[in-house]
């Protein structure tokens, strides 16, 4: 693995086969949503964010730059965890979610991001620097000799010293 | 494609759509109302759909005040 990869390995990414540790029907998201139809669950979206605490931590977020589609997505994420609906509705909720967003944040006058522009910086893969390397010529890595004579002191509380 | 820009595109999409749905007409209620053939309304994605109502809810909203 190269060393510009090491950073992006997901280390909080669930195990392998993690979904299979409990019952099936066990997760919220496994069992019936608990609004199937969009009218309803952006109708229970909008009553959450319109309360007053709630609106300002989301507008706070919104001030601190976070683009306004990242956090529907990842309220509607929240919702499918947790049973509220399907991620199916989520989808078709969310452009209705972004716009209710935006207005409650241009009514309070605070500058905000709608859309994320998805243009990232992405850092060169392994294989991309492999084949970018590959016709250069390999610089010559001096060889180190090393001496074998120093012997290692046994350590440990059983092991004898030498008088 | 990331799940986020796929979300992304699905948020757009429906605002490309928003604009270009044909502007509904007035329901006539004259004379001729019965002779006028009656077109089928156009199928509107329901992301589209709940775009346009909760945009009409804000214009309207936003002309009141």
């Amino acid at each position: 693995m190269a060393q510009q990869d090491r950073a992006n390995v997901p280390l909080d990414a669930p195990i392998p086969g993690q979904s299979l540790t409990a019952p099936l029907g066990d997760r919220p998201w496994q069992k019936p949503a608990r609004f199937s139809q969009p009218d309803v669950a952006l109708a229970f979206y909008v009553d959450r964010i319109t309360k007053e605490e709630r609106a300002n931590n989301m507008l706070d977020i919104l001030e601190n730059g976070v683009p306004v589609d990242v956090l529907v997505d990842i309220m509607q994420q929240g919702g499918v965890m947790e049973g509220v609906h399907s991620l199916d509705t989520g989808i078709i909720i969310a452009p209705a979610l972004v716009e209710v967003i935006s207005s409650m944040a241009d009514n309070v006058g605070i500058e905000y991001t709608k859309f994320s522009t998805g243009t990232k910086d992405k850092s060169a893969t392994s294989a991309e620097i492999v084949f970018a390397t590959k016709d250069e010529p390999q610089a010559e890595v001096p060889e180190i000799e090393i001496e074998e004579d120093m012997e290692e002191e046994p350590k440990g509380l059983m092991a004898r010293r030498k008088a | 494609m990331t799940q986020i820009g796929q979300i992304n595109q699905a948020i757009q999409n429906a605002y490309e759509e928003l604009e270009n749905m044909p502007v509904e007409k007035p329901v006539s209620t004259g004379l001729l109302t019965r002779t006028e053939k009656k077109e089928d309304k156009p199928k509107v994605n329901d992301a589209v759909r709940l775009l346009k109502i909760v945009k009409d809810k804000i214009n309207g909203a936003t002309r009141q005040s």
